[in-house]
């Protein structure tokens, strides 16, 4: 059984392998996922609701994954599988190949999008743009 | 003699262990990864071939039309082919046929009756019936 997350270019490892919460491949998850402290969720089923972590937080939304009806907010935003709504990534935004995301996207430091990734919304870059060095 | 019954002799059972909670998130995260790559690197690899397919498309397009044109046009050039060799070789049998008599077996056949047909007269010696 392979021990590694899947390969990712911007959000590291042991933000991945530090998810406390799991939506597993099949359940439906109908709700608000809220959360004051640095966790991490990954879903791999379906849900249909906002998830925000107030203070740091990774979401992975897995290959097989749905998000739908979403306000997203973390600092590490990690997207292999389908989300409709918006999306906040407070540090890194990666967006993979098999990643489709129908929605507004927006980070503060990084995003990585692979050529294959099919995304309809708007992408914005929230850091201060006029008193950026370059 | 009596049995002992066997729920009697059995020992009571043991608590089941508790799985540690963080070996289990583990091991629920590692399958779940490996699902993720195995289905991320199929949906992308169909992502590229379908639009490696629509890109490649008037290619495929135009090879599929000319290999069609090929396949029709290679039988009818065929068969002209045939039709004209079977003339050319039915011509040479005809004129092979022209150069020599065409009824040598039977010329000769004639010529030897007429020789055993002739008069007596002719016949180099008399006595002959």
């Amino acid at each position: 059984m392979s021990h590694n997350p899947a390969t990712t270019r911007l959000v590291p490892v042991e933000r991945l392998s530090a998810i406390t919460s799991l939506i597993a491949e099949g359940a439906v998850f109908d709700g608000n996922f809220h959360s004051t402290r640095d966790q991490g969720i990954k879903v791999d089923g379906q849900l249909k609701g906002n998830i925000t972590f107030e203070n740091g937080g990774t979401l992975h939304v897995g290959a097989t994954g749905v998000v739908e009806n979403t306000r997203l907010e973390a600092d590490y935003v990690f997207i292999e599988g389908k989300v409709i709504g918006t999306v906040i990534a407070r540090k890194a935004l990666e967006i993979t190949g098999s990643a489709t995301l129908i929605g507004d996207a927006s980070y503060d430091e990084l995003i990585d999008m692979h050529p294959r990734a099919r995304v309809r919304g708007k992408i914005e870059y929230r850091g201060d743009m006029e008193n950026a060095p370059v | 003699m009596q049995r002992s019954s066997p729920v009697s002799s059995k020992k009571p059972d043991a608590p089941a262990p508790v799985p540690d909670t963080q070996a289990v998130l583990q091991a629920a995260l590692a399958a779940s990864w490996q699902r993720d790559r195995r289905v991320g690197q199929r949906r992308t690899a169909l992502r590229w071939l379908i639009w490696g397919l629509w890109r490649c498309a008037p290619v495929v397009l135009v090879f599929a039309l000319a290999w069609a044109a090929w396949r029709w046009l290679v039988p009818e050039i065929h068969t002209q082919q045939g039709a004209r060799a079977q003339n050319q070789s039915a011509a040479q049998h005809a004129s092979a046929r022209s150069t020599q008599p065409e009824n040598y077996g039977a010329l000769r056949t004639t010529a030897s009756l007429q020789y055993l047909s002739l008069k007596p007269a002719y016949r180099l010696h008399s006595k002959e019936h």
